[in-house]
C-alpha cells in the first residue's frame, strides 16, 4: 500500500518544487503514474484479499474504489486549471496540496484495516474539503455550504464514535477482516437498535438519505470543479463503502431496521429526481441526480443480498465517473457562459460540436444506456429490489422513466435550440477539456466490457 | 453449414465497417453516404445466402461466443439466434434500408452534416439487428435501448427546432414507459426461471406468467406505438423524411410486436394476456385509423396508418398467429417505407410543403411518384396479389374464423374499412384534382437516386409478399374452408371504404360546413389524447415536483426541521442562557458571593 501512499505524498514536495509554468503538467502527470500503479490491484487474484500489512489491505470492493480515487486526481488537476489561472502562486500550490492531501486521505480510508483508523481516516476528509469548498467556491454562499457539510457529516457520525469504542470493548478487535469471524449476532433490544443507528447515520448522512441530504445541493453547487469531482465520485461513495463494511457488525438487526430507511430511500429517489426536472442550475440538477442515484445505492446495501452488493458497487463506480464528468461539462459551460443556468447556454451543439458529444455519451450513461455499467448497477438494484417486494418495481420503474427524462432534459436544454447571441464569442474547446471527458468515459465503456471487476466481493 | 453461421456475422460486421473506420479519412470526403450504402446493398446480398440456406434445410442454429460474464448461476454471453424470425427479417430490413439510403442521399443531400446523418441511420439498424438476433434477453435490452435513443437522435435532427426536440423527447419518454415493463419481464425471468437465454426460458414450465408478459406487452406497447402510449409516432414526424421512412418500416416500431413474436411459445398458453393484446391491438388500429382520417399532414396520415397496421400486427398475435403478424411486419416494411418515399419526393418537389390540400393534380408533374404512391397506397389497403394482400387478407380471415371477441373483430374490420378510406384520401388530395401548389415550383424526379430506390421498393411491393407467403411455416393452422361471405369480408371492406371516401370526397369538395362535427373535431384532435394527456400529466406531475418535492419538502421542511431549527433553539437558548447584560454591578455582587462562600468552606472545616 506503500507504494501508492508515499508517491502521494511526495506530490506535495513535487507542488512545491516545481516551476511555475510546470506546476500542473507534474502533478498531473505524476498522479496519473500513480493512478496507474493502482490498476494492479483490481486483480484480485485470491478470494479474500490483498493484505499489504498490519494496517493497509485491499479487497474487490475497496480496490474499484480505490482506483476511482487515484484515477480521479489527475483529473481534478486537468479540471481545476482554468479556475486557477488567475490566482497566485501560491495559492495555487497550496489548493493542489489540498487535493493531494484528500486524495491521500481518501486511500488511506479506502484501504484501512481497522475501523477506528478507518474512522479517523473517514473524519480527515473532511477537512480538505472543507477547505476547497470554503476557499475556493465561487460565491459568498458557499461559507454557509461549508456549515452545511461539516454539520451534517459531524453530527452524523460522532456516534459512530461512540459505537465504535462501545464494540471495540465488546468484540476485542475492529479488524475488518478478524470481524468476520469473530462476530455474534446482536442482541434484540433497543441499545442494539441504538447502535444501529449509529452504526449507520454516519454513512446514510454521507450517501445522503433522503431527508439528510440538504448539505449536498449546497456544497456541490458551490464547491469549485474538483470538489464537487471529488465529492460526487469518492466522498459518497465512501457512505456505500462504509455501510457496505460495517453491516456485517450488525447482523441480524439490519433484516428489520432496513424499512423505515428503505422507504425513505424509494421515496426520496422519486422526489429528488423529480426535483431535477424544475431545476434551472446546472450543477444542482446534477447534485440532485446524484442523489437519486445514491438512493438505489442506499436500497440496495439495505436489502443484502449478493445481487443487491454487486449491483450497489457496480452503481457506486459507475456514478461515480459519470457525476463526476457531468460535473465537468458543467464546468466547460460555466467557464464560457458564467452561468450555471442551463437555459443561458442552449444551442451550444452548433458551436462546439464534440463537446456536445461529450455531453450526449455523458447523459446516455446517467439515464444507463444498456450495455454500460451504470445500467449493470441499476439493473441488478431493481432486480434486488424486485425479489425483496414485486410492487418496487412502480417506483423504480418511475424512477428510471424520471432519470431519462431529467437527463435528456439537461442534453436538449443546454446543447440543442438555436443559439444565442451572447453564447457566439466564446471559446472553442481546448485539447484540455476534450481530453478530460474522454479520460472519464474511457473508463466507463472499457469496463463495460468486463464489469466482473467492479461487483465487489460476492460476485 | 459453416456458410451458415459465417454469413450471418460476415453481415453483421459489415455493418460496423463503416462506424470503425469513422476514425479513417472515408468520413471526410463525400463518399461516405455512398460507401454506407453501398455496403448495406453488399450486406443485404449476403444476408440472403443464410436466408435461402435455412428455408431449404430449416435448421435453426444460435451462436455463442464471447462469455461476457458469469453472475452466480446466470451465464451471460454474446449470442445470436439465428431461427425463421430473424433469418427472414434481416434481408428485409436490410433491403429496405439500402433503399431508404439511397433515398436520403438525395434528400438529405444539402445537409451538411449528411455523413454523421447516416451515421446515425446505420446505427440505428445496427441496434435493429442486435435485436432481431439476440438470444437472451440483455443483448435484447441493448437493441431495444439503443434503437430507443437513435430514434432520439435521428427524430431530434434538425436539434435547432423546437418542436423536433419535443417530438424527440415524446419518443424516448413512451418508450421508457414500456421499458419499465421490459425490465419488470428481466427480473421476473431471472428470479423465477433463473435465466435470460431465450431456449432456457421456453423450456422451463411455470404456472402463471402473467407478470412478466404484461411486462412484455407494456414494452411492446410502448415501443409499437400501441394505444395509450402512441402519441410519440405521429409527433416523430419531425425528423426527416429517411428518418421516418426507416422508423416506421423495418425498425423500431416493428420491434415491438417482433419482441412479443419471439415470445410466443410462453404467449401461446396464456388466454389472459391474449385478450389483452387482442384488445389492445383492435382499440390501436381502430382508434388509429379514425385519427388518419382528417389529418392534413400527408406524413401523418402515413404515419397513423403505420400506427393502425401495428395494431392490426399486435390483433394478430391476440388470435394466436405470430407467424402470420411477422409476415405481415415483413410486407408491411415494403410499402410503408415506400410510401414515404413518395411523400419526401412530393414533400421536396413543393418547396418542403406537407399539406395535402395545397397538392393536387401531381400525377401528371410526378409520374413515378404517382404510380408508386397509388400502388403503395393499394398495397396498404391489402388489393388482390399486392404484398399486403398475402398478409392482410390473411389475417383477417383467421380473425373471422377464430373463436375470438365480436368485438375486437367488428372493430378490426371497420379500422380495415377506413384504411381504405384515408388512402383514397390521399391519393384523391395529392394526386387527381387541379394543383393547388404554388405555379413558380419546379417539380422534378428524375434523379437516379430518388427513381432507382422508390423502383426498387415498388417491385418490392408488388412481389414480395408472394415470395415470403410461401415460405411460412404458420404454427396454428389458419382455417382452410370458410362461408363464402367470410371469405370476400376484407375485400368487402375495403371496397365499401374506397367507394364510400370517393363519393365524400367528391361531394364534400363543394360543400361548406357551417361548423365542425363532434366526429370530425374528435378524429381532427387525435381523440383530445395530446390535449388531455400532454397537458394534464406534466403539468400535474411538474408542479407536484416545484411545489411538493422542491419548495415543500426541501427548501422548507427538511430546512427547517433539521437546520434551521437547531440553529433556532441553540440561539435562543445561548441567549437565555447567557445573562450577560452589563450589570457590572450585579456581576461584582455575585464575585462577593463567591468570596464569601468560599470564606466559609475553606475555614469552617473539620
Amino acid at each position: 500500500m506503500l507504494k501508492i501512499i508515499f508517491p502521494t505524498m511526495m506530490l506535495v514536495p513535487l507542488t512545491w518544487a516545481s516551476k511555475p509554468n510546470m506546476i500542473w503538467i507534474n502533478t498531473t502527470a505524476y498522479s496519473l503514474l500513480i493512478s496507474l500503479i493502482s490498476l494492479t490491484y483490481l486483480n484480485q487474484l485470491s478470494d479474500n484479499s490483498l493484505n499489504f500489512s498490519l494496517l493497509f489491505f485491499t479487497d474487490s470492493l475497496s480496490a474499484p474504489l480505490l482506483a476511482l480515487t487515484t484515477w480521479l486526481l489527475p483529473l481534478m488537476l486537468m479540471a481545476s486549471q482554468f479556475h486557477l489561472s488567475k490566482e497566485t502562486l501560491t495559492r495555487k500550490k497550496l489548493y493542489i496540496t489540498m487535493l493531494v492531501l484528500l486524495q491521500l486521505f481518501l486511500i488511506m480510508t479506502f484501504s484501512a484495516m481497522e475501523l477506528i483508523l478507518f474512522y479517523i481516516l473517514f473524519e480527515a476528509t473532511l477537512v480538505p474539503t472543507l477547505v476547497i469548498i470554503t476557499r475556493w467556491g465561487n460565491q459568498t454562499e458557499r461559507l454557509n455550504a461549508g456549515l452545511y457539510f461539516l454539520f451534517y457529516t459531524l453530527v452524523g457520525s460522532l456516534p459512530l464514535l461512540i459505537a465504535l469504542l462501545h464494540t471495540q470493548n465488546n468484540l476485542g478487535s475492529l479488524n475488518f477482516l478478524l470481524m468476520q469471524y469473530w462476530i455474534q449476532p446482536l442482541p434484540n433490544s433497543w441499545s442494539s437498535m441504538f447502535l444501529w443507528l449509529a452504526c449507520m447515520m454516519a454513512f446514510m448522512v454521507k450517501m445522503p438519505l433522503y431527508g439528510l441530504h440538504l448539505w449536498l445541493p449546497k456544497a456541490h453547487v458551490e464547491a469549485p470543479i474538483a470538489g464537487s469531482m471529488v465529492l460526487a465520485a469518492v466522498l459518497l461513495k465512501l457512505g456505500g463503502y462504509g455501510m457496505m463494511r460495517i453491516t456485517t457488525l450488525l447482523s441480524p438487526l439490519t433484516s428489520f431496521m432496513a424499512y423505515p430507511f428503505m422507504m425513505l430511500s424509494l421515496w426520496g429517489m422519486i422526489m429528488t429526481s423529480s426535483i431535477c426536472l424544475r431545476q434551472t442550475d446546472l450543477k444542482s440538477l446534477i447534485a440532485y441526480s446524484s442523489v437519486s442515484h445514491m438512493a438505489l445505492v442506499i436500497v440496495a446495501v439495505l436489502i443484502q443480498t449478493p445481487w443487491s452488493y454487486m449491483g450497489a458497487t457496480a452503481l457506486m463506480i459507475a456514478h461515480g465517473l459519470t457525476s463526476s464528468l457531468l460535473f465537468c461539462l458543467a464546468n466547460s459551460n460555466y467557464e464560457r457562459t458564467h452561468s450555471r443556468t442551463m437555459i443561458l447556454a442552449r444551442g451550444l451543439q452548433t458551436l462546439l460540436p464534440l463537446m456536445a458529444a461529450w455531453w450526449l455519451l455523458a447523459s446516455l450513461t446517467n439515464l444507463s444506456l444498456p450495455p454500460t455499467i451504470n445500467l449493470i448497477g441499476e439493473l441488478f438494484v431493481v432486480v434486488a429490489t424486485f425479489s425483496w417486494s414485486n410492487i418496487t418495481i412502480t417506483l423504480m420503474g418511475t424512477n428510471i422513466i424520471i432519470t431519462a427524462l431529467y437527463s435528456l432534459y439537461m442534453l436538449i436544454t443546454t446543447q440543442r435550440g438555436k443559439c444565442t447571441n451572447h453564447v457566439k464569442s466564446i471559446k472553442p474547446s481546448f485539447t484540455r477539456e476534450n481530453a478530460l471527458m474522454a479520460l472519464h468515459l474511457l473508463p466507463l465503456l472499457l469496463l463495460s466490457l468486463n464489469p466482473k471487476m467492479i461487483l465487489g466481493p460476492i460476485y | 453449414m459453416n456458410l451458415f453461421t459465417s454469413s450471418i456475422i460476415t453481415t453483421l460486421l459489415m455493418l460496423t465497417m463503416p462506424i470503425i473506420l469513422t476514425s479513417a479519412s472515408t468520413h471526410k470526403n463525400k463518399s461516405y453516404p455512398q460507401y454506407v450504402k453501398t455496403t448495406v446493398s453488399y450486406a443485404f446480398m449476403i444476408s440472403t445466402i443464410p436466408m435461402v440456406m435455412f428455408l431449404y434445410s430449416g435448421q435453426e442454429v444460435i451462436i455463442s461466443n464471447w462469455h461476457w460474464m458469469t453472475i452466480q448461476t446466470l451465464k451471460l454471453t454474446l449470442s445470436f439466434k439465428l431461427d425463421y424470425f430473424s433469418m427472414i427479417f434481416m434481408p428485409v430490413a436490410l433491403f429496405v434500408t439500402w433503399s431508404i439510403m439511397e433515398f436520403s442521399i438525395w434528400y438529405m443531400h444539402t445537409d451538411l452534416n449528411i455523413s454523421h446523418f447516416f451515421k446515425y441511420l446505420l446505427m440505428f439498424l445496427i441496434t435493429m439487428m442486435i435485436l432481431v438476433t439476440a438470444n437472451n434477453l440483455l443483448q435484447l435490452f441493448i437493441g431495444w435501448e439503443g434503437v430507443g435513443i437513435m430514434s432520439f437522435l435521428l427524430i431530434g435532427w434538425w436539434y435547432g427546432r423546437a418542436d423536433a426536440n419535443t417530438a424527440a423527447l415524446q419518443a424516448v419518454l413512451y418508450n421508457r414507459i414500456g421499458d419499465v415493463g421490459f425490465i419488470m419481464a428481466m427480473a421476473w425471468f431471472l428470479l423465477n426461471t433463473n435465466a435470460w437465454d431465450f431456449q432456457q426460458i421456453f423450456a422451463i414450465e411455470h404456472e402463471n406468467l402473467n407478470i412478466p408478459l404484461a411486462g412484455l406487452l407494456l414494452a411492446a406497447t410502448g415501443k409499437s406505438a400501441q394505444f395509450g402510449l402512441h402519441p410519440w409516432l405521429p409527433s416523430a414526424m419531425e425528423g426527416p423524411t429517411p428518418v421516418s421512412a426507416l422508423l416506421h418500416s423495418s425498425t423500431m416500431v416493428v420491434a415491438g410486436v417482433f419482441l412479443l413474436i419471439r415470445f410466443y411459445p410462453l404467449m401461446e398458453h396464456n388466454k389472459t394476456i391474449q385478450t389483452a393484446t387482442l384488445c389492445l391491438g383492435a382499440m390501436t388500429t381502430l382508434f388509429t385509423a379514425a385519427c388518419a382520417l382528417t389529418q392534413n399532414d400527408i406524413k401523418k396520415i402515413i404515419a397513423f396508418s403505420t400506427s393502425s397496421q401495428l395494431g392490426l400486427m399486435i390483433v394478430t398475435i391476440g388470435i394466436n398467429q405470430p407467424h402470420l403478424a411477422f409476415l405481415h411486419i415483413c410486407t408491411h416494411a415494403f410499402f410503408k417505407a415506400m410510401l414515404f418515399m413518395c411523400s419526401g419526393s412530393i414533400i421536396h418537389s413543393l418547396n418542403d410543403e406537407q399539406d395535402i390540400r395545397k397538392m393536387g393534380g401531381l400525377f401528371k408533374a410526378l409520374p413515378l411518384t404517382t404510380t408508386a404512391l397509388i400502388i403503395g397506397v393499394l398495397a396498404l389497403t391489402g388489393m388482390p396479389f399486392l404484398t399486403g394482400f398475402y398478409s392482410k387478407d390473411l389475417i383477417i380471415e383467421t380473425a373471422n374464423t377464430s373463436y375470438t371477441n365480436a368485438w375486437a373483430l367488428l372493430t378490426t374490420l371497420v379500422a380495415t374499412s377506413m384504411t381504405a378510406a384515408y388512402s383514397t384520401r390521399i391519393v384523391f388530395f395529392v394526386l387527381l384534382g387541379q394543383p393547388r401548389f404554388n405555379p413558380v415550383i419546379i417539380v422534378n424526379e428524375n434523379n437516379p437516386l430518388l427513381i432507382n430506390s422508390i423502383k426498387r421498393l415498388l417491385l418490392g411491393s408488388i412481389f414480395a409478399g408472394y415470395l415470403i407467403f410461401h415460405n411460412i411455416t404458420p404454427t396454428t393452422i389458419p382455417q382452410t374452408t370458410m362461408p363464402y361471405y367470410l371469405k370476400m369480408m376484407a375485400l368487402a371492406v375495403t371496397m365499401l371504404g374506397f367507394i364510400l371516401a370517393l363519393e365524400l370526397n367528391s361531394t364534400t369538395q363543394t360543400l361548406k360546413l357551417d361548423y365542425p362535427q363532434n366526429p370530425f373535431k374528435f378524429s381532427i384532435q387525435l381523440g383530445y389524447f395530446p390535449i388531455i394527456i400532454h397537458r394534464l400529466l406534466p403539468m400535474m406531475s411538474l408542479s407536484m415536483s416545484q411545489k411538493m418535492a422542491s419548495m415543500l419538502l426541501d427548501t422548507t421542511w427538511l430546512e427547517n426541521v433539521l437546520p434551521k431549527s437547531i440553529s433556532y433553539f441553540q440561539m435562543k437558548s445561548s441567549i437565555t442562557v447567557s445573562n450577560q447584560k452589563g450589570l457590572i454591578k450585579l456581576y461584582f455582587l455575585s464575585f462577593m458571593i463567591t468570596l464569601i462562600l468560599s470564606f466559609f468552606v475553606l475555614n469552617f472545616h473539620e
